[in-house]
């Protein structure tokens, strides 16, 4: 058997644990990394996360002035909103006898609570107005015309959505401004041509027309209540999220920011 | 971040450690806040002492079982006893079985005489006994928080 000094011992621990880190870094990180342009940009499209920006972006680009951070700005938001809502969804029953009462502990009771609550609340604030200064910038600097026309109809689509999120989480804390605001709101959907109730050449009740299928029911109950929380936390962030997927994969297939002029 | 001390830190290098500075500082921040509030600070349970009833109301041997508490309230010649339903094995609840007047649990067949001992199955150990108080004007008291296992 052949005996080992200290030295040597040192030296072989050093060598394993050296190729062991080697080996971890390289299931990692597939290829080695040299400061070059070809592995900067290998870098970005090789990372599940990272390979959602571009490899390269002309400078105008990054030029604040131009874009005013105003979609950058929505995304974020709709980030954060996303984060302070899953928080508040283990606190939250959609339940008429729960529902206040989860609003009021969130704001007294639960440690963090109150600032949770408020993030999500004027985040959305925010959210709805920076999409709306996205659209005026986008509209200022003509940045919707060819090949962008589909990327602004993408847009309104998203507009649309952000408003829909606010209007159905607006339901969830189920206090008089909610129920009024939302029995006020739904009335919309009564006015519509044929297919609600009090619209033009309707053909329907207050029992099987529109608004009688978004609130389930003749007036805001239990049932709107779960229908807009499962709306509001579910269906709507989901499509959200699709179309903010299509929305940046369309810049950079109409080759990145447009240019100013 | 130069190599001579009198090599000024350049606006760049202070801006970049700045931001990732505020960032690892309100990452840290944030993440203790958002473990801090999924700790509830408030349980919806029923209070743990809960009136079993007037004690003339049992006859002698009666076994009485509060299904949302999970406790037997038990009467015989030795007095009033309050036995938890939670068995000692898994924490199913056992059932009293009149006929053959023992503590059955229907997960495992874990067997309880009337007084709590495990006789049968995997039980390791008695049934919990749980403090009984009886008031002046006859209503019998369980706590459920306090066990006394004799
Ligand atoms: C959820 C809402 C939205 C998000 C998160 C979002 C996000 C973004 C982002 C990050 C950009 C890159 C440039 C910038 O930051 O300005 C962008 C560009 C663009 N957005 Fe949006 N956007 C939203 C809604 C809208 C709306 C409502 C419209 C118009 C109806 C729109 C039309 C466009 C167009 C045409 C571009 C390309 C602009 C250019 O190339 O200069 N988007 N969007
Ligand atoms: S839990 Fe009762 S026997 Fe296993």
């Amino acid at each position: 058997m052949k005996s080992f000094k200290m030295g040597e011992l040192a030296e072989l621990f050093l060598r394993q644990s050296r190729e062991l880190f080697t080996q971890f870094r390289k299931s990692l990180f597939r290829t080695d990394f040299s400061d070059t342009e070809r592995d900067r940009s290998q870098m970005i499209m090789g990372n599940v996360f990272l390979h959602l920006h571009p490899v390269k972006i002309p400078k105008h680009a990054i030029k604040m002035s131009f874009t005013l951070c105003m979609g950058g700005i929505s995304f974020f938001l709709f980030l954060v909103l996303t984060f302070t809502g899953i928080m508040l969804m283990f606190y939250y029953y959609p339940t008429t006898d729960r529902a206040y009462y989860n609003m009021k502990d969130l704001e007294f009771v639960v440690s963090f609570g109150m600032l949770m609550r408020n993030l999500h609340r004027w985040s959305a604030h925010g959210m709805v107005i920076s999409v709306i200064f996205h659209m005026a910038r986008v509209f200022f600097t003509g940045a919707y015309k060819h090949p962008r026309e589909f990327n602004w109809v993408v847009g309104v689509v998203l507009l649309v959505l952000t408003l829909l999120l606010s209007f159905t989480g607006y339901l969830l804390p189920w206090d008089q401004l909610a129920l009024w605001a939302v029995t006020v709101g739904t009335r919309m959907a009564a006015a519509t041509p044929v297919l609600g109730y009090t619209g033009p050449f309707s053909i329907t009740t207050k029992y099987n027309d529109l608004r009688f299928l978004l609130l389930g029911g003749p007036e805001v109950g239990e049932n709107a209540l779960l229908r807009f929380y499962v709306l509001h936390c579910i269906v709507l962030p989901l499509v959200a999220a699709v179309f903010i997927a299509v929305h940046f994969w369309r810049i950079r297939k109409d080759g990145g920011i447009s240019r100013p002029l | 971040m130069g190599s001579h001390e009198e090599e000024p830190v350049s606006r760049r290098d202070f801006l970049s450690s700045a931001g990732w500075g505020s960032l690892v500082l309100l990452g840290t921040l944030g993440t203790f806040q958002s473990l801090r509030f999924m700790v509830p600070n408030v349980l919806f349970e029923p209070p743990p002492v809960f009136d079993a009833g007037k004690l003339d109301q049992y006859g002698n041997g009666a076994v009485k079982f509060f299904e949302s508490r999970k406790v037997f309230v038990c009467l015989n010649e030795q007095g009033v006893s309050a036995v938890s339903g939670v068995c000692t094995h898994l924490g199913c609840t056992v059932r009293w079985n009149q006929d053959k007047q023992i503590f059955e649990c229907p997960c495992h067949g874990s067997k309880f005489y009337k007084n709590g001992v495990n006789y049968a199955g995997p039980a390791p150990r008695p049934l919990d006994q749980l403090a009984v108080n009886v008031t002046e004007d006859g209503n019998i008291q369980v706590d459920t928080a306090k066990i006394i296992n004799a």
